[in-house]
């Protein structure tokens, strides 16, 4: 009877402690690693476009950018006329244009400096509106150059191609190019 | 003078059962005793006639812009570029905090989040004083919160040691207003367009939309005496 007694008395302790231990564990864990955090957040998402600088040698001036080289046939002795434009976000300040061509032609490209209307040609080899028509490259094929002119987002800038070459024409192209320093330059903004 | 003896007598029940009786009613009478002992205890209360008053403390983080801050969007974002924005963080809890640390997330898969050479980086600088979002200008003391950093970088919380660095474990005071300014920059590169073609692994173009997340801890917990 007694052993019995003690025995049951025995296990409510045991039981006891056991709910005891897993009574104050949580707590203890709880206590230690739960620390309260506060945020904040924008509640509308910051939106970021990185801009774009691009040029490209078109014929007219509504084009829609070729994304290629422009390649024209040109008479012996002869002009035509072409447009570099802007297709990117950024203005341009300058860019470098390389020519290539078939055989041992060469060509020149020229440009309209000066004037009152924003250099375009009058005809194939004269300026409109008081400009100088200026050569830019002359050379055979593989020349190029880093040419400074000002070109505005979306504005385009005419140039003539002559063959100078005592070929019977010649199928010309014409690769423009623009790095990140031909483009404005970085700017600090507060706002 | 003649005594009287109980006697023995010999009943039915036996002596035996006499003494299984005797001993059953000695238990009952024992555990009775054993059982009111424990159970039936006098008890005396003394209880507070005020209660205790107990409030949680609170810990709340709110932003305001300074100008445009997070809200306006960035465009024509150009490599070498950076833009300042300005944004005031407030501690309006009734705890103080510590541990300020930024996230970021961008819901647009992109180079400008994603690219660790030619992403956007951002540099946070703390004034003492409100900044002036037009100019830029800090009139007061002005604190770099570690160095300037790609997104990219950042899979872990950034930690933006803000002034006041005392006291240690709760420097973010209750009510106290951090303001902060995000310089956010893109490497220059050296891409090259072709004939309007982009580059290939070109940041050129690329978007995001980002989220910033500050994030202040409780202070260390304390015991009070008292």
């Amino acid at each position: 009877m007694r052993s019995r007694l003690a025995a049951r008395i025995k296990l409510l302790l045991t039981l006891g402690s056991l709910v005891g231990i897993f009574t104050l564990i949580p707590a203890q864990l709880i206590s230690a690693s739960a620390a309260t955090g506060g945020n904040s957040q924008n509640a509308t998402p910051t939106a970021v476009t990185a801009a774009t600088f691009s040029l490209a040698p078109v014929l007219t001036t509504g084009s829609a950018n070729p994304g290629a080289p422009l390649s024209v046939v040109i008479a012996k002795k002869s002009s035509v006329l072409f447009y570099l434009k802007n297709y990117g976000d950024l203005a341009l300040n300058s860019f470098t244009l390389s020519q290539s061509g078939s055989g041992a032609n060469t060509v020149d490209i020229k440009i309209c400096t000066g004037g009152t209307t924003g250099g375009t040609f009058a005809t194939t080899t004269t300026c409109a509106n008081t400009g100088v028509l200026t050569t830019i490259l002359s050379g055979t094929s593989g020349s190029s150059i880093n040419y400074t002119l000002s070109i505005l987002v979306g504005a385009t800038r005419q140039l003539s191609e002559t063959d100078t070459s005592a070929s019977n024409g010649v199928t010309n192209t014409v690769n423009i190019a623009v790095a990140r320093s031909d483009a404005r330059a970085g700017t600090v903004t507060n706002s | 003078m003649k005594r009287k003896f109980l006697t023995r007598t010999s009943t039915g029940i036996g002596r035996t059962g006499v003494r299984v009786a005797i001993f059953a009613a000695a238990l009952t009478g024992g555990l009775a005793l054993v059982s009111s002992s424990v159970f039936a205890s006098l008890t005396a209360t003394a209880f507070n006639g005020t209660p205790t008053s107990v409030t949680a403390g609170t810990l709340s983080l709110i932003q305001a812009n300074n100008g445009n801050g997070f809200t306006t969007s960035i465009a024509g974002f150009a490599p070498g570029d950076t833009v300042n924005r300005f944004v005031d963080y407030t501690n309006n809890g009734t705890l103080d905090a510590q541990g300020l640390t930024l996230s970021i997330a961008d819901s647009v898969t992109s180079k400008m989040t994603g690219d660790g050479t030619i992403g956007m980086s951002v540099l946070v600088s703390q004034c003492s004083v409100a900044w002036t979002p037009a100019t830029g200008v800090c009139s007061g003391t002005t604190t770099s919160l570690g160095a300037s950093t790609a997104l990219a970088l950042k899979t872990t919380p950034l930690a933006l040691p803000v002034i006041p660095l005392t006291p240690a474990n709760a420097n973010i005071l209750a009510g106290s207003i951090i303001r902060l300014k995000f310089s956010l920059s893109l490497p220059t590169g050296s891409e090259v367009t072709t004939n309007g073609v982009l580059p290939a692994n070109t940041i050129q173009g690329t978007t995001a939309s980002i989220t910033w997340t500050l994030t202040e801890s409780e202070r260390n917990a304390t015991t009070t005496n008292s």
